[in-house]
């Protein structure tokens, strides 16, 4: 950025601007601007090729002087006044990279959704509870692990407000986090159930994984949005296979109802309220994303979806473990 | 599943069975059924999603399924994330959509910062006595109030995410903007105003307001934020006008050389150009973003405007000269 650079990579006329060369004078005006400038009689062809060049755009300063030797020395300080004035544009092709809309880049992410999750392992958590090795104390992990999670939720979402500008993305967020407070309440009157006590909850830290993926969804709310809504489709897919599973294991381990049946109302809450869909609704809304941003937006995914499923592994070797704290309360 | 694409692609390979038509994608088979219509119909149908045919050419010349059950197909197919949509999208060149901006901003400007009494007094110094030192002293502290909070709306842009090069150009402009409010308590120092006494000082709401203005949208809207630097560095500017009528009144050069230092720093890293050096490494913006831009524009400008005029006010009046905590 120092000033010597040209500003554009390729400069050229804005659309719009006019060029009226005349013997020894070249007069360039856009609206109501103008500017011209006096070069002698025996340089005009060169001022008019570059005149031309820059019009047609599309090369670098180097080529515009190589392009015109006679007044080579000049054309710097001309695109430099010119670039001053407003004149010109970058009219290089090399910015203008492919950029699609928000909805297929939510065609996209399903499917990166899809092969990370094949890729990374089935759920570890559900495999342990239809194989009957899921123990009350991991059980009891899952739902403190939950329990964090659900009730940081509106403190995660809420960030995000400030950065929704459209009506349509701001009800979307508003009915988002309206949907998502209190919930806690259920999962707390569960782990009541089995011996939590409310001030235990409340200092209980949770595991890195969980923590992990709420910094993560926070973070992305403040400093990358699109990030955000795009992986919010994960944390919200229900999976009803794994809420019976997590009920049967509990009758086996013979678990109070008033442990697992709140889980599974707080399961069925999520689905009345359609959140499935949550990302697609709001990607929907976004006209236009560039290649970074949708390379950084996958990025982002597919770590969420790798947190996720060490989140699940973490749950079971923790709380599998007798001689850990839990709830996680260190003084 | 939102928006059925007008031109769709199948993301998968087409296999014709006996009974019906398999799309193979990732390693795994969908099957397509459509009852009453043959497989083959099917199968050419699939294959012509190629993201350049529209629906309508997709059926042209299979009788066996009407517009309305090919547009259900895609729908059918959208929806078990078998279609993609290659089509073009509507969005603008950020460069362009920037320099239109500056047209906006500079006809704002013109209207109105440009007609405020701090600039027209300056612009009109022909010497000694025509610009009031208490004036200039005024400008200069709340400048440095500026600068010295400059990390407020700095700082939440450092971690700029979507795009690298834009990152980069921010992080290494703020190195280079980082310690000018030292700078500028030297030329307070030169009329007697300490680092203790500038740490007590309060700065006119106008320039709170700025600051904190420039702050909100570095943090919810990062975007328009950036639109501002341009303006707030001095484009298009070769020489700073408030330091030529400093010169022009004989201010003393202890109290001008600082702020000369300052300001050949910025025209010096082309910090004017800033702006424009961050919108050419974004490739395109939408229609929404544009519109919230160019409606943004005057508020920001107004804010601006109101920054010169608190300095006019507060330091042309018989006010104290420096706001003090210690005096609330």
């Amino acid at each position: 950025m120092n000033q010597g650079d040209s500003e554009f990579d390729h400069p050229g006329f804005r659309r719009g601007v006019e060029v009226d060369l005349r013997d020894s004078e070249a007069v360039i005006s856009l609206a109501a601007r103008t500017c011209s400038f006096d070069f002698p009689e025996q340089v005009r062809s060169a001022v008019a090729g570059f005149l031309r060049d820059l019009e047609t755009g599309g090369y670098v300063l180097s080529d515009l002087q190589g392009r015109a030797p006679d007044i080579a020395d000049q054309v710097p300080g001309l695109i430099g006044e010119f670039g001053r004035l407003r004149l010109l544009t970058e009219s290089g092709t090399g910015a203008s990279a492919k950029v699609i809309d928000g909805t297929q880049l939510y065609r996209e992410l399903r499917r990166v959704a899809n092969r990370v999750t094949n890729r990374v392992a089935s759920s570890a958590f559900y495999r342990a509870l239809v194989e009957g090795r899921a123990q009350a104390r991991q059980l009891i992990g899952y739902g403190l692990e939950y329990h964090w999670l659900v009730r940081s939720a509106p403190g995660l979402i809420a960030p995000a407000l400030a950065s929704a500008h459209g009506l349509a993305g701001r009800r979307l967020l508003e009915e988002f986090l309206a949907s998502e407070i209190g919930h806690d309440k259920f999962i707390g009157a569960a782990l009541q159930s089995v011996g939590i006590t409310p001030d235990e909850l409340e200092r209980h830290q949770p595991l890195p994984s969980t923590f992990a993926l709420g910094a993560s969804l926070g973070v992305y709310a403040r400093q990358h949005p699109i990030s955000f809504k795009a992986c919010l489709f994960v944390m919200e897919e229900t999976r009803p296979e794994f809420i019976d599973a997590f009920d049967r294991r509990c009758v086996e381990l013979g678990m109070p109802s008033s442990f697992y049946l709140p889980l599974r109302q707080h399961a069925d809450l999520n689905s009345e309220y359609d959140h499935g869909d949550i990302s697609g609704d709001l990607l929907a809304l976004e006209g236009a994303v560039d290649a970074e941003t949708c390379m950084v937006v996958k990025r982002h995914l597919a770590l969420l979806i790798e947190t996720m499923v060490q989140q699940e592994e973490h749950i079971l070797s923790y709380y599998g473990r007798t001689d850990t704290p839990m709830p996680r309360i260190f003084t | 599943m939102h928006g059925v694409p007008d031109r769709p692609r199948l993301t998968g390979i087409v296999r014709q069975a006996s009974q019906s038509v398999f799309v193979n994608t990732d390693g795994i088979d969908h099957e397509i059924v459509a009852d009453g219509v043959e497989p083959h119909v099917i199968a050419e149908v699939l294959r012509r999603f190629d993201g350049e045919n529209n629906i309508t050419q997709a059926l042209d010349g299979e009788g066996g399924l009407s517009e309305e059950e090919g547009r259900q197909l895609v729908e059918s197919l959208n929806a078990a994330g078998l279609i993609d949509d290659p089509g073009p999208v509507e969005c603008r060149n950020a460069i362009d959509v920037i320099l239109e901006l500056e047209d906006i901003v500079e006809d704002l400007c013109t209207r109105t910062i440009y007609q405020n009494p701090f600039w027209t007094t300056c612009l009109a110094v022909r010497g000694p006595g025509d610009l009031p030192q208490r004036l200039a002293t005024g400008m200069v502290i709340e400048n440095w109030h500026f600068l010295f909070r400059e990390s407020y709306f700095d700082a939440p842009v450092l971690s700029y995410v979507p795009h690298t090069e834009v990152r980069l150009v921010i992080n290494q402009f703020f190195s280079e903007e980082y310690g000018h409010d030292e700078i500028l308590l030297k030329s307070l120092n030169a009329v007697g105003l300490s680092r203790d006494d500038m740490r007590d000082a309060i700065p006119l709401p106008e320039t709170m307001a700025l600051c904190n203005a420039l702050a909100y949208w570095a943090h919810n809207d990062p975007l328009f934020f950036f639109t501002t630097l341009g303006l707030l560095e001095g484009q298009g500017m070769k020489k700073d006008s408030f330091i030529e009528a400093c010169e022009r009144a004989g201010l003393a050069d202890d109290f001008i050389e600082p702020l000369r230092i300052h300001s050949n720093i910025n025209i010096g890293a082309g910090h004017g150009n800033l702006t424009r050096e961050i919108f050419k490494h974004i490739p395109g913006l939408d229609h929404a973003t544009v519109a919230r831009m160019r409606s943004q524009a005057p508020l920001f400008v107004e804010l601006y405007d109101a920054f010169y005029s608190g300095v006019w006010r507060h330091y042309t009046s018989d006010a104290p000269l420096l706001r003090r905590v210690s005096e609330l």
